[in-house]
């Protein structure tokens, strides 16, 4: 078997460790990309109107579980682990079926269906290696180009709603255009035009300078500002063992969630194992079992102990990808952050907090660099003209879904279930497009490219 | 890359180019509707209505085939039709400043394309062909949105451009979706094999179609003007020969103008990139030159014709290129402008017949581009660029509240996001070359 070699622009690989600051500053940096995603369990408590040390529970238990699965997800194959730095944040998959279930059942709802959530990725992560001729690597390019396409929709969307909210308060002026722009013109400019040292590290400088200044300007919302202000410096969350209410009725959304949660961590893995070795193609499906299994479990520990379902962070795997950074060291540093976090809501908060501007700066430039390394990824592994063929068909079907939501939410209740993300449509068309061509007879195929 | 089945210079036999030509009518009659829609807006009566689409028909069968010509047009197989990217720009004007307002602008625009004609095809290199990569994906993606709009959301596709915005959405038709399903899934289906692909989108729509109208989901919006219309007419021109100036149209008439030339250059050129050909200059100069006479003479008649943008994504999917495909193409367009209710029934293709069509075509033009983008070799700095480009183009689609502020904001643009992306790159490379990275 040919050794592969470690690709030249490589900056740090899975067993490679990076200097002491090196590190500190990097886990700071990843550590930003699952903390955006904190706002959705604040959105279900939101919904679910508990009292605050129940909601905090909530928020803190995630943070616990982040730390778990991203040591657990470090650790050597041999060690029970997968070998790879990912961290894992609440996942948008599981967003939408735990608000319906927070309204039909509450809390306790939410933690049975996610511990469900959690059985099937696991049992789907076992079951993968017998239908990976249906699921090939260039469907997981398919998955990663769309969650760019999110990634920047967020970004944008919370750019509006700056906009928004400063212009209709009156706010609004060419101080405050300066400031909504800052985050991501300090990002895209550090990235693109800075001097290569400040490439690694644009985007904590970018958020540190940004947040020097929105708190110096004046500009945090000051119902948020009030929050970070008034939070506790120690707090123990409150567990919710036991606690627990199961609904069939329920079962379907949940379980696509656990599988979309799998094909999403499939895309993931291939993106950074390929980024390790000059002309690497395929993948370790040993470390995408390990690492799926993983993931599973940690929906499964988080839905146990009181929170919402987890999938490994869209948003640090570009950033991985794109920094060309995978060292499995800085899952300890990581963890430790979010461990202590978890403990100091103040702490928490200034994360979850984040302004509107600085998440937009964050995810857009994110969006950008995951979609073209996707693309990469999907040409490289697309052999046929056929198969690349339905892979664009499947990307405009899944975009359509980002361009024409109400379209979708329109459709019969069983293909809503299936047509719920954009990442769930064009999943579906590629693999029934593909298992089409694996049954057709090679002699009736045209010639591919 | 597996080679064309006919290239640009290569002659099929008649009965091939014939069918190729069928197609591409039976796949484009939809755009018909954007005259209609355009008198209907302007509050023209039946006889000019009528009037206007005999004159889209008689100038777009008579441009396509001077595009055909080496000499004329450079020789390409560029289909002529009611122009999308002049469509807003026309509505924009005619509903605010007047029917009289409309030559004028679009004559100036006209002008510029003259220079741009000129001043384009000295471009070559790595840069034009990440541009016109941009360009293809940019039109892809919107020519696919707009398919998948028409494949569930069965309507007027007039509708899409008058509401000025993605988001025309009032109801979900799943029976008349089926039709538009089926469609996609033949030419799929068709695509597999060499032989069928030639035609897969005919035989696709073709399918589609008999089961639309056995399903009782023809469109019938436009059934009073089908039936206002005889069978045979002489082509009769709608000329208005009396104007007026409206200088805040000026930049916009421009930078309409120098998309329509910038289309035009990537349809080119992506015609040779696929035939394995470098760029011919001078074959592209003759076709930016026949572009903008085109739009010149057009402009007289409200509604301007152009090159289809879209042509080059059907050619992608039955690998056929051939510029003599455009003589038939031409001639079919001139019997439709003397059969004007045979042109009008062609309207009666179920709207998600027509919808699945685009979506395969709009696929096939983001395939193509991404062939194009070349991003394996692509250095480092300009790959950044060009993913920051494409995300925020795509984010002005995705993100309704701000496709909602541009499309209000630029109202008089088709596809504000092909244009933003044209902008944001030239800038960012600009930027990019001051600092020295362009090539690292």
């Amino acid at each position: 078997m040919t050794k592969l070699r470690r690709a030249n622009n490589l900056l740090y690989g899975f067993n490679e460790r990076p200097g002491f600051w090196t590190t500190i500053v990097l886990s700071l940096q990843f550590m930003l990309f699952p903390s955006v995603s904190l706002v959705f369990p604040i959105l279900l408590v939101s919904h679910a109107h508990v009292d605050p040390i129940t909601a905090a529970s909530v928020i803190s238990i995630s943070m616990m579980v982040i730390a778990v699965v991203t040591v657990w997800q470090s650790l050597a194959l041999r060690r029970g682990g997968s070998g790879l730095f990912f961290s894992p944040s609440n996942a948008p998959p599981y967003l939408a079926p735990s608000l319906a279930a927070v309204s039909i059942g509450g809390l306790p709802l939410v933690f049975a269906m996610t511990m469900f959530a959690g059985v099937v990725q696991i049992i789907f992560s076992q079951v993968l290696r017998w239908i990976q001729d249906y699921f090939p690597t260039e469907i997981a390019g398919l998955v990663l180009l769309l969650i760019a396409v999110e990634l920047a929709t967020v970004g944008l969307a919370q750019y509006h709603q700056a906009y928004v909210a400063t212009h209709f308060t009156g706010h609004f002026s060419g101080e405050r255009a300066l400031l909504l722009l800052l985050p991501i013109v300090l990002v895209l400019g550090l990235s693109i035009y800075g001097p290569k040292l400040l490439r690694l590290y644009a985007v904590v400088i970018a958020v540190v300078v940004s947040y020097i200044v929105f708190l110096s300007a004046g500009a945090m919302d000051p119902n948020d500002w009030h929050i970070i202000t008034t939070a506790q410096w120690f707090f123990v969350p409150h567990m919710s063992i036991g606690h627990w209410h199961f609904d069939p009725a329920l079962m379907i959304p949940f379980a696509l969630g656990g599988i979309i949660c799998g094909f999403k961590l499939v895309g993931s893995v291939v993106a950074i194992q390929n980024i390790q070795f000059e002309d690497h193609d395929g993948h370790d499906p040993r470390q995408i079992r390990r690492a799926n299994m993983i993931d599973g479990f940690g929906t499964l520990l988080a839905g146990f102990l009181g929170s919402m379902g987890l999938n490994v962070s869209s948003s640090l795997v570009a950033s991985s990808v794109a920094e060309r950074v995978s060292a499995r060291v800085l899952a300890y540093p990581l963890a430790t952050i979010f461990f202590l976090a978890s403990l100091c809501p103040k702490f928490s908060m200034m994360f979850v907090y984040l302004p509107k501007p600085i998440i937009a700066g964050i995810l857009v430039p994110l969006g950008c660099s995951l979609f073209l390394s996707s693309l990469k990824m999907l040409l490289k592994h697309a052999k046929t003209a056929y198969s690349r063929f339905t892979l664009a068909i499947a990307f405009i079907l899944g975009l359509s879904q980002n361009v024409y939501p109400a379209i979708y939410k329109d459709m019969p209740h069983i293909v809503h279930l299936f047509a719920g993300s954009s990442i769930a449509i064009a999943a579906i068309f590629a693999l029934l497009a593909n298992a089409l061509y694996l049954h057709v007879p090679r002699k009736q195929r045209s010639a591919d490219v | 890359m597996q080679p064309v089945q006919y290239a640009i210079d290569t002659k099929p036999r008649p009965w091939t180019q014939c069918l190729l030509a069928m197609q591409f009518i039976y796949k484009f009659a939809l755009l018909l509707v954007l005259p209609v829609v355009l008198a209907k807006t302007l509050q023209l009566n039946q006889s000019q209505t009528a009037s206007l689409l005999s004159t889209v028909l008689l100038l777009s069968g008579i441009a396509s085939m001077a595009f055909a010509n080496t000499r004329l047009g450079g020789g390409y197989f560029l289909p002529v039709q009611a122009s999308i990217p002049y469509f807003a720009l026309v509505l924009y004007i005619g509903k605010n400043y007047g029917l009289a307002a409309i030559m004028p602008l679009v004559c100036l625009a006209a002008i510029f394309q003259f220079f741009f004609a000129w001043v384009l095809p000295r471009w070559h290199g790595q840069l034009l062909r990440e541009m016109v990569a941009v360009m293809l994906m940019m039109l892809g993606i919107w020519a696919g949105m707009l398919g998948v709009d028409e494949l569930y959301h069965p309507g007027s596709l007039g509708n899409i451009f008058v509401h000025g915005s993605m988001f025309a959405y009032q109801h979900l038709d799943i029976a008349a979706s089926v039709p538009g399903i089926v469609t996609l899934l033949i030419v799929v289906a068709l695509f597999f094999t060499r032989k069928h692909r030639l035609h897969a989108i005919l035989y696709a729509m073709l399918a589609g179609s008999v089961i639309g109208w056995l399903l009782h989901t023809v469109p019938t919006s436009h059934g009073h003007y089908t039936n206002a219309v005889t069978w045979l007419a002489w082509p009769h021109l709608l000329l208005i020969m009396h104007w007026q100036w409206h200088w805040s149209m000026l930049v916009p008439a421009i930078l309409v103008g120098f998309i329509a030339s910038m289309q035009t250059l990537t349809l080119t050129y992506v015609m040779h990139h696929r035939c394995e050909q470098q760029p011919d200059q001078s074959r592209q100069r003759r076709a930016l030159f026949l572009s903008a006479l085109t739009t010149l003479v057009s402009s007289v008649a409200v509604m301007p014709v152009s090159i289809i943008p879209g042509s080059v994504g059907d050619s992608y999917i039955s690998n056929a290129f051939s510029r003599y495909t455009g003589y038939w193409y031409g001639v079919m367009m001139l019997v439709l402008a003397c059969m004007p209710k045979l042109a009008l029934l062609l309207l009666l293709i179920p709207a998600s017949v027509n919808g699945a069509a685009i979506i395969a075509m709009g696929a096939m033009m983001v395939l193509q581009a991404w062939h194009l983008l070349r991003v394996m070799t692509l250095p480092a700095m300009r790959s950044k660029v060009f993913g920051v480009v494409i995300i925020l183009a795509i984010g002005t689609l995705t993100v309704e509240s701000l496709a909602t502020w541009i499309n209000g904001h630029l109202p008089w643009l088709t596809n504000p996001a092909e244009a933003l992306a044209l902008v944001l790159a030239g800038v960012l490379l600009v930027l990019l070359y001051v600092r020295g990275g362009l090539y690292d």
